[in-house]
């Protein structure tokens, strides 16, 4: 198992919106996926993930219906919105740039 | 998503707490399970799995509680929280919450009942256009005091200024008759005015026919508009009317040519109108060489971009250049600009009102400061609950707001409580005033911001205080049920202090104006009211002439000898004006210098019975006779201020005294010296005014006050007068028949509707700060039933425990009423500084206040402490 990573301050919901992106899923699928996705590097703390999601439907950003998953249990599904996907495409073109400015920074001779 | 489907979500989850808790749950429990599930398959025993998956999720309540932060309108739920927590507590004191919702209902109506007052008469703008360019032009003598503007003045004024636009002269006549031919004549308020009133006042003048022209104004036109209720009433609303002729005073023909604006019948737009505008007819004809004296208001607009000082700087140049240029009359004069008066009331009543809403104020103060006690009172009872809140995690701020949502419920059900007292007693000043007073939304705006500030005041004092609490004192101190602690205890009483202060204030204050308006009510007018019976009437031009015409005088003999015989009366007397109305005019004295401008005596020209009818005392010399009559010598009769300014130490009778046109002089000898009376509204008997009484047959008018004086009461002498008159001459009938009290009651009006407001006013004050007082200490002797217990069972007498009590209460009293006597005297000072002409200063009133406050607070201490004396000994040290 590589190196556990804690979340950076302020980016569990980009995350998140990211996750989304990809398809709709309920609060357990989402810790599946980011852990999926990050090669097990970043581990979800349900404690901060649902009042994420709580917060990002307050927002509007994304939202939630109760459904059957594949084995026949019901679920809440999160889907993002149209203003959710706005969302997360200026949260990845700022992310993007600190990302950049940060690695010009730390790389500089 | 929609903003309105997340704002039903958000409200789903307030108020469908359950299904939306549920939910939550329901969604956590799955994660868990999947990750329970996760375990299982990783090779976990179940056990085991489950607890790694509860691990791993951390505390599900924690979780929950974080989730839900995020979710709802966190403060609208903790408010509906308190809400319902708080209409609970008080549905459980019932005692308490009717107690605080009549003081505050009580308070907050008073106030609420003050301002819609101050609403409609004062502070309702005008609806005339831009009112802060519209000004109102005084003339100014030497002395300070202010008049109207001549005539002469006037059009100098309108020619020769660059700051003013439609520079405009009105009067207001308020006893001008219309005489339409056939029917009795009509007494009502009219308006003169030039053309271009209107124009500076802002306002659309008509709604049927034209408004008057500039050059209606060059031609002398002589024409007129009505007033829209006037239309109504006496038109029928008839569109026709244009063109028709109104008829009035001293035979004058107006030509209708519009009507009003349904706007100007409000009765509080001009000063000196009492039941609103009848007509305005166009001004015309002034003479531009008079400037002795003015009768016009001059009203007119500030130029654009012209300021209000610029506009003073340049009528102070041309009253230089006038008083330059006219010396006689126009030395020592100057022009004043003012706002337009647009009130109903005069200065002393608009003072009368403020003061009136200043009191209400200082009564919703003692009100706040009795609940805020009852609050300490109550939030000491419930210490042990608050302390278990605080221990319980509870925080400071949240327990606050929780007492404060308390004390706002009960002032918003105070203030909805005021709202309907209001709505009552205004429709009893709305009828004194002949006004609507409108709850509108200025007034409820005013009970909302008035009830929202009255919960806060009397609240947070309390909730500060018991958020303060120490959480391990106050569970400790209420289990032992021993006494509160010092703080609290100084500051109830530092409370009975600041009330009886403030109530002692409040009193002297109503009381100054209640004692002012009783002088001027009760002061000695220097004749009788009682059983004078008052008719006015106008006799028609065409049959009696205007002035000293011999039918009129003949109609005159007629009538009095036929009103002498009806039974009961005593006296007859006719005459053009009475004591009600008399026109102050100057006045010349034979050898001495021509008459001084400001100098001014009323002029009334009464028949022989006069001052018997009025009780008017003769002091020297003799009354007129029936002798007096055309053709034999001018006499006149003086009052006895005048005879004692220009005679001092000798005998006026003789002397001979003119009118002010020294061209014409026709000198009349003094024949007789009659008692001081005060006119109008003079209160002063050193400061009234002079007055000078000619014959009425040597000086008939064809305006007629008719005066009875009987032994029995006059009301019940109107139908006999009525009915002899109409023998006399069935054309005419009175304009208005009654008793002088009636007539006094009218002047005084707004007096004795301040009076009665202050006195109930006062009297509620008194009451809430007596029912405070009573409260505080009664309550204070009940937390002290275990040391009163202790003493008595220690052998103290029951009488050494009542002066245990009462030292105490003496000694509050005696700060509370020595506070409230140096701010009351401070307050009787600065009033009697500001309304220097008002009777009210009397140092007895303030005194008497004192006492009876003490009084209040002494039986305020002694009823409780009697009440803890009777206590069982062993009762009370077993009390909790």
């Amino acid at each position: 198992m590589a190196q556990k990573a804690d979340l950076l301050q302020g980016t569990l919901d980009m995350l998140v919106l990211r996750v989304l992106s990809r398809g709709e899923l309920h609060g357990w699928g989402i810790t599946q996926k980011l852990e999926q996705l990050s090669r097990s590097a970043l581990q979800v703390d349900e404690g901060s993930l649902y009042p994420s999601l709580y917060r990002m439907e307050g927002k509007g950003w994304i939202e939630a219906e109760w459904r059957m998953t594949g084995n026949n249990r019901r679920a809440k599904f999160y889907a993002l919105t149209r203003s959710g996907r706005r969302q997360l495409e200026s949260e990845t073109e700022s992310w993007n740039r600190m990302a950049g400015i940060i690695a010009q920074v730390m790389h500089s001779p | 998503m929609t903003p309105l489907r997340l704002l039903a979500r958000r409200l789903r989850f307030l108020f469908r707490r359950g299904a939306a808790e549920r939910e939550m749950a329901e969604e956590m429990r799955f994660h868990l399970e999947m990750r329970t599930e996760d375990g299982l398959a990783g090779g976990l025993p179940a056990d085991e799995a489950r607890h790694a998956a509860n691990r791993k999720f951390g505390n599900l309540g924690m979780v929950q509680a974080k989730s839900r932060d995020q979710f709802v309108f966190q403060w609208l739920e903790q408010l509906l929280q308190d809400v319902s927590y708080s209409a609970r507590t008080l549905r459980k004191n019932k005692g308490y919450s009717i107690v605080a919702l009549l003081t505050l209902g009580l308070g907050i109506g008073v106030n609420t009942t003050a301002f819609t007052v101050l609403n409609r008469l004062l502070l309702r703008p005008a609806p005339f256009a831009d009112t802060r360019r519209l000004v109102h032009i005084r003339a100014t003598s030497a002395d300070g005091s202010e008049g109207s503007v001549s005539p002469g003045d006037f059009f100098d004024l309108r020619a020769q200024n660059t700051a003013l636009d439609h520079v405009s002269a009105y009067y207001v006549s308020w006893l001008s008759t219309l005489a339409e031919p056939g029917q009795a004549a009509i007494r009502c308020d009219s308006i003169s005015a030039t053309a271009d009133f209107f124009t500076a006042l802002g306002i659309q003048p008509v709604m049927l026919g034209r408004a008057f022209t500039d050059q209606d104004e060059a031609r002398h036109e002589n024409i007129a508009l009505l007033s829209h209720s006037f239309w109504v009433k006496h038109y029928r609303a008839d569109p026709r009317v244009l063109g028709r002729i109104l008829r009035t005073d001293g035979g004058f023909q107006y030509t209708i040519v519009g009507v009003m604006a349904a706007a100007l019948d409000d009765p509080t737009l001009f000063v000196g109108t009492t039941d609103g505008l009848a007509f305005c007819t166009l001004m015309s004809g002034m003479d531009p060489r008079y400037r002795d004296r003015g009768w016009n208001s001059v009203v007119a607009r500030l130029k654009p971009g012209v300021t209000a000082q610029r506009a003073q700087a340049e009528l102070a140049a041309l009253a230089r250049r006038l008083a330059h240029d006219f010396p006689k009359s126009n030395t020592g004069r100057g022009f004043k600009t003012v706002p337009f008066p647009t009130r109903a009331m005069d200065e002393m009543g608009g003072r009368l009102v403020w003061l009136v809403m200043g009191l209400s104020g200082v009564v919703l103060l003692v009100a706040c400061v009795n609940l805020a006690n009852l609050q300490l009172v109550r939030t000491t009872a419930r210490n042990n609950e608050l302390g278990i809140r605080l221990a319980l995690g509870c925080t400071r701020a949240r327990l606050i707001r929780m007492l404060l949502t308390e004390s706002m419920m009960i002032s918003t059900a105070g203030g909805a409580l005021g709202l309907l007292l209001a709505q009552w007693s205004n429709r009893y000043l709305a009828a004194y005033w002949k006004v609507d007073m409108p709850l509108n939304f200025r007034v409820i705006g005013f009970t909302c911001v008035v009830s929202a500030a009255a919960g806060a005041l009397f609240g947070t004092m309390p909730a500060l205080f018991a958020s303060r609490e120490q959480v391990n004192a106050s569970i400790k101190q209420g289990a032992r049920g021993t006494t509160p602690d010092r703080y609290r205890h100084r500051l109830r009483q530092a409370l009975i202090v600041v009330e009886l202060a403030m109530a002692l204030m409040l009193l002297a204050g109503a009381g100054y104006f209640v004692r002012g308006i009783q002088r001027i009510t009760q002061r000695d007018l220097g004749w009788r009211p009682e059983g004078v019976l008052i008719g006015y009437l106008a006799l028609d031009h065409d049959h009696y002439g205007e002035v000293r015409d011999p039918r009129s005088v003949a109609f005159g003999d007629r009538l009095i000898s036929e009103m002498a015989s009806l039974p009961g009366v005593d006296a007859v007397a006719l005459s053009n004006d009475n004591v009600f109305g008399a026109n102050p005019i100057n006045f010349e004295i034979e050898g001495r210098p021509p008459y001084e401008r400001d100098v001014l005596a009323s002029i009334e020209t009464p028949s022989p019975g006069y001052f018997r009818a009025y009780g008017i005392r003769l002091l020297e010399g003799r009354e007129f006779r029936d002798t007096d009559r055309p053709g034999t010598p001018k006499v006149a009769i003086i009052s006895a201020n005048m005879a004692q300014r220009y005679w001092p130490g000798e005998s006026a009778i003789g002397k001979r005294i003119g009118t002010e046109d020294p061209a014409h002089q026709d000198w009349a000898e003094v024949v007789g010296v009659v008692g001081n009376i005060l006119h109008d509204l003079e209160w002063d008997p050193r400061r009234s005014r002079y007055a000078i009484y000619y014959p009425w047959a040597q000086n008939s008018f064809r305006y007629l006050a008719v005066t009875l004086h009987s032994s029995g009461d006059p009301e019940a002498l109107k139908e006999e007068v009525r009915k002899t008159f109409g023998r006399i001459e069935p054309n005419i009938a009175f304009s208005f028949l009654g008793a002088a009290d009636e007539l006094m009651a009218q002047d005084l009006m707004q007096y004795t509707v301040a009076r009665r407001m202050l006195v109930q006013v006062a009297g509620l004050g008194l009451l809430l700060a007596a029912v405070g007082i009573y409260g505080v200490v009664a309550n204070l002797a009940a937390e002290r039933t275990k040391e009163i217990g202790i003493r008595m069972a220690l052998g103290a007498q029951p009488r050494d425990v009542i002066w245990l009590f009462l030292g105490n209460g003496v000694r509050l009293a005696l700060i509370g009423t020595g506070l409230g006597l140096a701010g009351a005297f401070g307050l009787n000072k600065a009033l009697g500084h500001l309304l220097s002409d008002f009777p009210g200063n009397d140092p007895w009133v303030v005194g008497s206040v004192g006492i009876v406050l003490i009084t209040v607070t002494l039986v305020a201490c002694w009823l409780p402490a009697r009440g803890a004396t009777r206590v069982n000994p062993m009762d009370a040290l077993r009390a909790d």
